[in-house]
């Protein structure tokens, strides 16, 4: 079982995944400057399960054996649960200022957890036994899942089975009487290089003819056939070239995204938790949805009160903390960052209980908070950039700082107030550069999906036709 | 030697650093009190520390019915005001 920091380091050695960086398979993850700030931050997640101060967030009591297990691998059994989940998030994103990972594995596990109930009660099928043995397996070993829901799609008009590459959603091209074989990739897949399982799962609603392609699977990420290759994230060397430069050296930016293939990959039956009911597809993209959308508010609320902080600490090493005006932003920056925390403690706070056991938040309230996270943390970096200044896109290197011949201008004229070191206020400026630029920000954009889909989801789900009724009746509309 | 349990909350947001807090606390207490969990037995007193006053950490106090429970949401206690609380000899009016 994996308890520690090094426990987990030792499990991604043991792991031997197929991993590429810019065409080179990599030897050992661990050991490779591109994915160290990601490891450090999903390692958070075991770390701060072991302190006292933070156990009552991160650890749950299992409801399968009754064990204290990682929260990260529980099924929300109360309104409780839904809202400490949120509540963990905030948490770990003060210590990270970054993304940790470990939340789409879980919201993949509850939303299997509660379909495959739901399947079995339909088709009489035997899905929820598997699951929940699988996820005692996960928890009992506490392992990091990947949920892999996002297909690359290819022709976004066109149905699974009408593209032209057939292979661009993940379908089954085989059953066997011991299991199947999938063939297809999951894109953008968070953490994906430092998990140790991944969890298919179907990307859309799917129609007749698409049977092939409903599919959710647990996959170990060391399987034959499963080759990940990593994302490169927008300033991405700097990993590589020095501490400051980095802007958040040992956590680095968002999650650390793969491309996961599966070439003719086996899952055993066992390790099958969906396989051709596309009349439950919808439900279960629904729901991983509207678990994953749930949780933006806590950990984009989180980086956000360690940007707010940042921008704070360098309008003081810059002179103008007293200014009005940027005590007005960061108000604003602390308003719009409650604001998103709120929508994620509100959707959660007006859970429920599936048929399965296991809570859900509120749909329309969770697709409206990632909605608003879409905004906001946009907004939230316009602000920190006015506050920070032009100064974040024009800041020396760090080897000009260090250099025995410019260092000493370096030092001179990058100096804000007296008593501050120039080292310091450049640190903190690159700390607000890399965390509201590129790809930090795409991912408030489309993690956990795009705007458009959180629109259709309270479009469908807002009761417009209660609206209406409300309206007539106070005009005194009678028809 | 006291025993006393102690119990943080999750710590989402706290307003002050409740660890830095509980470390004054103890460093004031030195020798004169044993601190153990909620997991252990034979405390006779229990220290909730919460990060602010929503509390969370209260949700244990129903499992420690019969001991001197002393619940914490600010720093604004000194140590020694503390160690008297869990002693026994003041009330707990924070």
């Amino acid at each position: 079982m994996i308890k520690t920091k090094d426990d987990y380091i030792q499990s991604l050695k043991d792991l031997g995944h197929v991993v590429y960086y810019k065409g080179e398979r990599v030897a050992d993850v661990t050991k490779h400057p591109a994915f160290i700030p990601h490891i450090n931050s999903a390692a958070k997640t075991y770390e701060m399960a072991l302190n006292p101060e933070h156990e009552d967030l991160l650890t749950a009591t299992s409801h399968i054996t009754g064990k204290k297990v990682s929260r990260f691998t529980h099924i929300h059994q109360s309104v409780d649960d839904l809202i400490k989940k949120v509540q963990m998030l905030r948490l770990i994103a003060h210590e990270t200022g970054s993304c940790f990972q470990r939340c789409v594995g879980f919201d993949g596990l509850n939303a299997t957890y509660m379909t495959t109930y739901d399947i079995d009660q339909k088709h009489g099928t035997h899905y929820h036994q598997r699951c929940i043995e699988y996820l005692q397996y996960i928890q009992d070993q506490n392992l990091i899942v990947v949920g892999g829901m996002t297909d690359p799609k290819g022709d976004r008009s066109k149905a699974p089975s009408e593209q032209s590459d057939p292979d661009l959603f993940t379908r089954v091209v085989e059953k066997r009487g011991d299991g199947v074989i999938i063939r297809g990739a999951k894109a953008h897949q968070t953490g994906a290089v430092n998990s140790h399982e991944i969890l298919a799962m179907p990307t859309q609603a799917l129609r007749k003819g698409d049977e092939d392609y409903a599919i959710t699977c647990a996959v170990p990420l060391n399987a034959n056939g499963v080759v990940l290759i990593f994302g490169r994230q927008t300033n991405e060397e700097r990993k590589f070239d020095s501490r400051i430069d980095a802007g958040n050296p040992d956590y680095g930016m968002v999650g650390g995204e793969a491309l996961v293939v599966f070439d003719d990959v086996f899952v055993p039956w066992e390790r099958v938790f969906m396989c051709g009911e596309i009349d439950f597809t919808g439900l279960l993209v629904e729901r991983f949805a509207t678990m994953h959308r749930q949780n933006y508010g806590g950990c984009k609320g989180g980086v956000s009160d360690v940007l707010i902080g940042a921008c704070a600490v360098a309008s003081e090493y810059q002179g103008t903390i007293k200014a009005s005006h940027i005590r007005d932003k960061l108000a604003e920056m602390m308003h719009l960052s409650e604001t998103i925390y709120s929508g994620s403690i509100a959707c959660s706070a007006m859970g429920y209980k599936t048929p399965s056991g296991a809570f859900y938040p509120d749909p329309v309230l969770a697709n409206c908070t990632k909605h608003n996270v879409s905004r906001h943390v946009y907004e939230i970096a316009r602000l920190a950039h006015d506050v920070a200044g032009g100064i974040i896109a024009t800041l020396p290197f760090e080897s000009d700082l260090r250099s025995p011949e410019i260092g000493k201008y370096v030092e001179k004229y990058m100096a804000g107030v007296e008593g501050v070191s120039t080292e310091n206020r450049i640190k903190i400026l690159r700390l607000i550069e890399t965390m509201t630029g590129g790809t930090a920000l795409v991912e408030s954009m489309h993690g956990a999906g795009s705007p458009q889909a959180q629109k259709v989801m309270y479009q469908r789900m807002g009761k417009l036709d209660m609206k209406i009724r409300m309206a007539k009746k106070l005009a005194g509309i009678q028809e | 030697m006291k025993r006393v349990a102690l119990k943080y909350c999750g710590g989402c947001n706290p307003a002050y650093e409740r660890v830095e807090y509980v470390r004054w606390i103890q460093d004031e207490a030195g020798a004169g009190i044993e601190w153990v969990t909620l997991d252990d037995d034979g405390f006779e007193g229990v220290l909730l520390i919460n990060g602010c006053e929503r509390a969370c950490a209260e949700r244990e106090r129903s499992s420690v019915s019969g001991r001197r429970v002393v619940s914490i949401t600010h720093r604004t206690l000194l140590p020694r005001e503390i160690i008297a609380l869990l002693s026994g000899r003041e009330n707990n009016y924070d």
